[in-house]
């Protein structure tokens, strides 16, 4: 059975363009699609409004029937973010995602706008397509096989499905470099056979294509090559590989109103041998300010193998642990993180700082006496200990303590520096093959909100204060957290459960949680507290995969003790059909979801937020990849609808439309180009009383291409040269209306950019980028960016 | 007519193409190669494709290692040594049939998708996932089979036996049953300068939750 990738696609587009007052104007600027390999490919536009450099972009992304996100840092080129994750771990499943913008001051902005709550995009990761019943067997040399340099013979066969692959896109590579044309390819089999290879540790890497161009099969493994005899025999005691880069980019914004320059560079390092391996990771930048979190990292790690997969992994400055989810997860720790995986008995400790402190600032009258100051940041330690028992693969039950402390002396002027200890179980089963797997946390907090001078205070001052507990309670607590009149004096809980099944083409999943709003460990910045509810949902596949049938149902409510105005309900229904064709005919999918907000309050509450919104989404996606004589084609579309209906008589309605028509096209020369169209319309309206008080529309229609040709061989015989173009010309008109009175505001925005990308290999790659933006009409000016950037790997 | 011919040429293409069945992927000294229906011998070299009922034969201190296309079964062909290799294409494997004339051979099976029998002049050795010897001990005389791992199945009209790892099972001539001993220190062949790839090899099989298997394989090494 031989995995082959097809994509499909729901893009949510609603917030494409962006209303109001975002700091950025975001939106996609290529459809995002899964590749072959099956990473997820996204590109974001962003027009930086505001006076803020941006730091970075993220892309968060999990499987529809989870809550934890993942993430990954985009990387910027021009006004374009582009990024790439692996949803191979999610085959068969709908990936939810959406960006995140995170700005020098700490603010961030979302895309879609709503997410993550709301608005969510979304993918069907999807591969596993039947192939008949062939397979690839690597014949030789086989993985980290050991042979004479001299006696290579790479050898692969694929029984089964041999009439479908193209033999003349079998592509082979031999570490950096393309032998391909070396290659004999029969019917049922290949073999490479060179007179011999250098000394040392070689990656192979085999693509197999069908006759559409699609990528059937890859196939990545390594192999030793050592000299015959004596004493020249190459010692692989460490394996060296790493990546570095460097950047330097230029922003004008506003005809040169605001300028920024950035400066990067990064190195990754790992040496790796059968018994240890050890490395690091630096990433500088100009944009490094004691006044913000840092932007700067560095890392350090060794790690001990002892047989097994048992080790000793021990990391220094900024470490990531990833542990229970709810208690330590998705922040770094700048201190030292080490992990004892013995399987059967393991033990993981983290000490270090999550933030930084940042002074207030001070405001002085004309006089220099202090007349305000703004709230600092503290310096917050963080401590976890874990143990555990279990391998992790089938079996896992752990016992964690995170303590987080907000240090009250590491600034002058902040407020309420907090304090939480919170521990908890979490345990890992999986079953019959990873078919059934459950896994589960149980977790309690105590919190301070604020520690003042960070001293508890003698029970006896405490109850003259009001707080009523016991003896036996203030010495067990002040062991654990600062008591104080701010104690929030009881635990707070926290727990989930999730099972997984996959049975019967079925990958179902039903997961319920619930978190109390005085919850919190300082190990997990992201945790959405004062919620319970479930999500379920089930991926079924039928027909070889050609056809994908996904089903999600999520509800929640918040206010679990009571004590708010209102609670508000929140449910999902969503409902999605895929198909995905065995011959070469266009794939689609066919989404529509359902979700709506409600509370008991209603426009009389002065106090309160009432809601009564449903939101109904309909998309439709076609994928069509197809050939035209020797040139390959991919044609895209999407639709949606989208349509907010709020009952509430002052609240918001929203109408969007949207289409996009997108075309790849790749010749059968290093040529390809692209050509795209996209038409959006959407209505904002706030109605009183059946009368549309305030409210904006917004019409945007853009179309666009590129143009990319690559030159082969220009200094030597792996070098090339790529040289791309690419223009994209949008109009949005955006219509007001304040207190009934309408206004227009007509604008175009033109982008142009070009690039430049020389490759050289093993020396490096070097790319300088060029994008300009003209906006026109009623807001004429013009902002472009330039960029230079060198990237090396080993 | 035309037709005719062009259906012959795509029969005889696919025919052709169905008589690969094995890949040298190691070859030392003289190894000469000789196809079915030629009296032209021609050297063996690495990466050479076998093709159905190609005859083998090694010269002193010579031998080769070749891998089967459709599982990897590893054959390796001792010094001395000649056989002809016959390979049934079934579907998406193949049947595969070692007709031992004279000497030693080694055999390594892993997760084998077709038939593996090596056929002597006095016995048939039916094999599945293991690791096994044949010794033939010239043209008319004894067969041994040596099993170093899994079971092997030794037959022939006179009756037949199983061998497992550890056993040795000798065949005195065609009319003979197969008897089954413990294995000797002396009945193993000298594997020449070279480590026997699969010998020293720990394997452990996993399955995915989608019921693909993938194997682990450790090769250990001793210190030269």
């Amino acid at each position: 059975m031989t995995p082959f990738l097809r994509i499909l696609m729901l893009i949510a587009l609603t917030g494409t363009m962006l209303l109001g007052n975002e700091r950025a104007l975001i939106s996609l600027a290529e459809t995002p699609f899964v590749d072959d390999q099956m990473n997820l490919n996204v590109e974001l536009s962003l027009a930086n409004r505001s006076l803020t450099p941006v730091n970075e972009v993220r892309l968060y992304y999990r499987d529809q029937g989870s809550f934890e996100f993942e993430n990954e840092i985009l990387r910027a080129q021009g006004f374009r973010y582009r990024g790439k994750v692996d949803l191979s771990s999610y085959s068969g499943e709908m990936v939810e995602y959406f960006f995140r913008v995170e700005y020098a001051d700490g603010q961030f902005q979302a895309f879609p706008r709503n997410a993550p709550e709301e608005d969510l995009l979304s993918v069907v990761a999807n591969q596993q397509q039947s192939y008949g019943q062939g397979e690839v067997v690597i014949i030789s040399p086989e993985p980290n096989e050991r042979i004479v340099a001299e006696e290579l013979v790479v050898t692969v066969s694929f029984f089964g499905f041999a009439e479908r692959i193209d033999r003349e896109r079998v592509r082979l590579f031999l570490n950096a470099w393309d032998v391909s044309r070396y290659v004999t390819v029969y019917d049922e089999f290949l073999t490479f056979n060179p007179r011999r290879v250098p000394p040392g540790r070689h990656q192979l890497r085999l693509e197999l294509y069908d006759t559409n161009g699609r990528q059937i099969a890859r196939r990545e493994w390594s192999f030793f090559a050592f000299k015959r005899k004596g004493p020249q025999e190459v010692s692989e005691d460490f394996q060296v590989r790493g990546n570095a880069f460097a950047l330097n980019r230029y922003e004008s914004i506003s005809n040169g109103r605001y300028a920024n320059r950035f400066t990067r560079g990064g190195l990754n390092l790992t040496m790796t041998s059968d018994w240890m391996a050890m490395g690091g990771r630096v990433y500088l930048s100009n944009r490094e300010d004691s006044r913000f979190q840092p932007i700067n990292r560095y890392t350090g790690f060794a790690r001990l193998n002892f047989w097994g997969d048992r080790y000793l992994r021990l990391t220094g400055g900024d470490t990531y642990p990833q542990q229970n989810p709810m208690l330590l997860r998705n922040t770094f720790v700048r201190g030292f993180y080490g992990e004892l995986h013995l399987g059967g008995i393991n033990a993981e400790y983290v000490t270090g700082k999550t933030r930084r402190g940042v002074e207030g600032e001070i405001r002085s009258d004309t006089s220099g006496a202090v007349i305000d100051t703004t709230r600092g940041t503290f310096e917050r330690q963080l401590h976890a200990y874990r143990g555990s028992i279990g391998g992790g693969k089938e079996f896992q039950f752990g016992i964690s303590y995170v303590k987080g402390r907000d240090d009250p002396r590491s600034i002058q002027f902040g407020v309420a520096p907090e304090e939480a200890a919170a521990m908890g179980a979490d345990i890992f089963i999986a079953l019959d093959k990873n078919r059934l797997m459950l896994e589960g946390a149980y977790n309690f907090s105590f919190y301070n909100p604020n520690i003042l001078d960070g001293e508890s205070i003698p029970l006896d001052t405490l109850n003259e204060l009001g707080v009523d507990i016991s003896r036996q309670v203030y010495d067990i607590a002040t062991d654990m957290i600062t008591v104080n009149q701010y104690l929030i004096p009881f635990p707070a809980r926290s727990y989930f459960g999730r099972a997984r099944l996959r049975y019967l083409n079925n990958s179902f999943s039903a997961e319920y949680r619930y978190v109390q709003d005085e919850f919190r460990s300082f190990g997990q910045p992201f945790q959405q507290r004062d919620i319970e509810g479930l999500v379920i949902s089930d991926n079924i596949r039928l027909f070889q995969n050609q056809v994908l049938f996904n089903l999600q149902y999520r509800a929640f409510k918040n206010n679990l003790a009571n004590i708010k105005l209102a609670t508000t309900e929140n449910r999902t229904l969503g409902v999605n059909l895929s198909y995905f064709p065995l011959r070469n005919l266009p794939s689609f999918t066919i989404g529509y979801s359902n979700y709506t907000r409600l509370n008991d309050l209603d426009s009389s509450d002065l106090f309160g937020y009432p809601e009564d919104n449903a939101t109904n989404t309909v998309t439709f996606t076609s994928s069509y990849p197809f050939t035209l004589g020797e040139v390959q084609n991919r044609m895209t579309l999407n639709l949606l609808n989208y349509n907010r209906i709020d009952r509430i008589d002052n609240g918001f309605d929203n109408l969007s439309n949207s289409v996009s028509i997108n075309l790849q096209t790749r010749y059968r020369f290093p040529l390809r180009h692209t050509l795209e169209f996209s038409f959006q319309q959407s209505e904002n309206e706030n109605a009183t009383g059946g009368q549309v008080v305030t409210g904006n529309n917004l019409l945007f229609n853009a179309f666009g291409g590129g143009l990319e040709y690559r030159f082969d061989r220009l200094l030597n015989q792996i070098d090339n040269l790529t040289m791309g173009v690419n223009t994209r010309f949008g109009r949005v008109t955006t219509t007001r209306i304040t207190s009934g009175t309408e206004s227009e505001d007509k604008f175009s925005r033109n982008l142009f950019g070009g690039r430049l990308m020389y490759d050289n290999g093993s020396l490096g790659r070097l790319s300088l980028l060029g994008d300009w933006i003209v906006y026109g009409g009623d807001n004429g000016y013009e902002d472009y960016i330039l960029t230079a950037r060198y990237d090396v790997s080993f | 007519m035309l037709s005719l011919t062009a259906l012959l040429w795509l029969f005889g293409s696919a025919a052709q193409a169905d008589d690969n069945i094995a890949v040298v992927v190691k070859v030392n000294g003289k190894v000469s190669l000789t196809a079915e229906k030629s009296t032209e011998s021609v050297p063996v070299k690495k990466g050479q494709v076998l093709k159905n009922r190609d005859r083998l034969e090694t010269g002193a201190e010579a031998y080769c290692i070749l891998k089967f296309l459709d599982d990897k079964s590893l054959l390796r062909i001792n010094e001395k040594s000649s056989c002809i290799i016959e390979g049934k294409k079934e579907a998406d494997a193949i049947d595969k049939n070692i007709f031992v004339e004279l000497g030693s051979f080694f055999a390594s099976l892993f997760q084998p998708k077709g038939k593996f029998e090596v056929t002597t002049p006095t016995s048939v050795a039916s094999v599945k996932g293991t690791q096994f010897w044949v010794i033939q001990l010239g043209k008319a005389g004894p067969t041994r089979v040596v099993v170093t791992e899994g079971i092997v199945e030794v037959r022939n009209r006179a009756g037949k036996a199983l061998a497992k790892k550890g056993q040795t099972a000798s065949v005195a001539s065609r009319t003979s049953p197969p008897e089954v001993r413990l294995t000797r220190s002396g009945d193993i062949p000298d594997a020449g300068e070279e480590e026997l790839e699969s010998q020293q090899n720990l394997e452990f099989e996993f399955e995915d939750s989608d019921g693909r298997k993938k194997v682990l394989r450790i090769k250990i090494e001793e210190e030269r």
